[in-house]
């Protein structure tokens, strides 16, 4: 193999809720150190999509590949040991656990990213360790969600919708925070509707409609592509 | 509960029960010794209830195979009552090994049949297999062991035994379930599919504490086997499960030490209550609707919230 590794690849990917055949043959890649966006209106498939990755809705048809290892029948936990990780939408964090135990539970018992570590990028974080994340406002939970995913050390982490209802000052610090992660060796792939942060953090972008991949290319491309914009993402 | 009321309040709850002995006559002293028992059974079902949302309708299958383990033997072969009490913990722990594998399949109401229809089996073969278990007449003649050379048929010896055992289960629980496993539970109570993308195996956790919740129940089966001296079908009717959860709701699920007290009051109170009215049942199902109308989520809970709401910060 070339020296630069694919993390994830998903081959022509069919998934079902039931009878209703959410993807429609989808296939993506993601270079290692690489963040790859993908975008795409409300109810297109983009968070089916990120379950078929993680294994809760497999593929009936397609294979999905990480780290050049067919998971395509592992059970989630198992990818999860490979490495992949998950930042899941809408801030779910454990409510009932202390912001510390949100993280710690996450370490499985193994090293990864510190908590040390994780406080100097969450500095907010570090005084409400031993208050219950259900207490935290939405951007911390959200913040807490972000630690709990780094915590696993994943070699690619899964973002879905990261900026979602967040503050505009929020958001760029989310950017921010994306980049360094990647800067730290993990590879990520965003799933977003916030056009202008995947514009300004991804290597590359994909949009999906009606469970297709229906345009991929370089941000720049897509940021010029005004057609595209208004005819996949209504802008 | 901060710490700054909890930890007087259970070091004063200790003191107290420590001097019961000496304080109060034996009929109270023999209740709050069978109340200790009750709550051991509380704290066992707890850990299923409270940490991972599982309730069990059919605790009271590990309660009595422990008793009926220890009783057979111990009767019938002659056994030390030792060696009665190791056969009847494994009775119970196996018991748990293998119906755990079924049981933790299952969530909610099919967790909650599948645990009663497990606990009424064993049921009908006690009543039934009459050659071994004496029908509904039970075994009678389980013999108290010695501990230290102090025999457990003098009734404080046995009254500070059922405390030692009870404080060093309820110690044991309480460091599980703030140890790192105990938050794992939590974890798991609160979204499957979350642990799952942690990369944890749930099931295993959930045999883990199905089994531990067994045996710790299991415990309380020995010491009451050794209390009545007797085992009766009974200790594996589904109405001891029945009560036994709620005393886990009432006392709040999910504190331990609030299932743990209100397995010590409920059985004070059913026996003063039982001295003016044979309705006993009625009365607990009544605290049951008050306090699913007041405290949903049990007393201690309640308790918590009142305190909290009495200091001015937070």
């Amino acid at each position: 193999m070339a020296a630069v590794q694919l993390v994830l690849q998903a081959q022509d990917v069919h998934t079902y809720y039931g009878h209703s055949h959410v993807l429609q043959g989808v296939s993506l890649q993601i270079l290692e150190g690489q963040i790859v966006a993908l975008l795409g209106r409300n109810g297109v498939g983009k968070t089916t999509f990120v379950r078929s990755v993680i294994g809760f809705t497999p593929p009936l048809r397609g294979r999905i590949s990480l780290f050049g290892r067919d998971v395509t029948r592992l059970s989630p936990e198992r990818r999860a040991r490979l490495g992949l990780g998950l930042i899941p939408q809408g801030r779910r964090v454990f409510r009932s656990l202390t912001v510390e135990e949100n993280i710690e539970v996450a370490a499985r018992g193994e090293g990864g990213t510190s908590l040390q570590d994780l406080m100097e990028i969450f500095p907010n974080l570090n005084e409400r360790l031993r208050v219950r994340a259900g207490k935290l406002s939405g951007g911390e939970q959200q913040m807490v969600a972000i630690a709990r995913g780094l915590r696993t050390t994943p070699r690619l982490l899964l973002m879905d919708e990261p900026s979602e209802g967040l503050a505009p000052l929020l958001v760029q610090k989310l950017t921010e925070l994306i980049r360094q992660i990647r800067a730290d060796g993990v590879s990520i792939l965003l799933v977003e509707q916030n056009l202008p942060l995947a514009l300004e953090v991804a290597d590359f972008v994909y949009i999906m409609e009606r469970g297709r991949v229906v345009y991929q290319g370089l941000p720049e491309q897509l940021a010029r592509d005004l057609q595209a914009q208004s005819a996949f993402l209504g802008i | 509960m901060s710490r700054r009321y909890w930890i007087p309040a259970v070091g004063l709850g200790l003191l107290f029960l420590s001097a019961v002995p000496t304080l109060l006559p034996r009929y109270a002293i023999d209740l709050i010794a069978q109340g200790m028992i009750f709550a051991i059974v509380g704290m066992g079902l707890d850990i299923l209830v409270g940490y991972l949302g599982l309730p069990s309708l059919g605790h009271a299958a590990f309660f009595g195979l422990a008793s009926y383990g220890l009783a057979i033997p111990v009767t019938r072969l002659g056994w030390a009552p030792w060696a009665g009490a190791g056969v009847g913990l494994l009775t119970a722990a196996v018991a748990a090994a293998l119906f755990g594998l079924l049981a933790v399949r299952c969530r909610g109401v099919y967790f909650l049949v599948s645990t009663l229809a497990f606990g009424q089996v064993l049921w009908g073969g006690a009543v039934k297999w009459t050659s071994v278990s004496g029908g509904y007449n039970g075994i009678p003649g389980i013999p108290r062991p010695s501990l230290f050379g102090w025999s457990l048929w003098e009734p404080d010896a046995f009254y500070y035994f059922v405390y030692a055992v009870f404080v060093v289960v309820a110690a044991m629980l309480v460091l599980f379930v703030l140890s790192p496993v105990g938050k794992i539970l939590t974890g798991i109570r609160e979204s499957e599919s979350r642990m799952r993308v942690l990369g944890y195996r749930n099931q295993l956790y959930r045999y883990m504490a199905f089994s531990l919740s067994a045996f710790v129940t299991g415990i309380a089966g020995i010491l009451m086997a050794y209390f009545n001296t007797f085992v009766g079908p009974d200790s594996l009717h589904w109405s001891l499960s029945a009560q036994t959860l709620l005393m886990v709701i009432l006392g709040g699920a999910g504190t331990l030490l609030g299932p743990a007290g209100a397995g010590i009051l409920l059985v004070v109170a059913q026996n003063l209550i039982s001295n003016v009215t044979e309705r006993w049942t009625m009365v607990l199902g009544l605290l049951y609707v008050a306090t699913m109308l007041f405290a949903p989520r049990g007393v201690l809970v309640l308790l918590r919230g009142l305190l909290a709401q009495r200091r001015p910060s937070s």
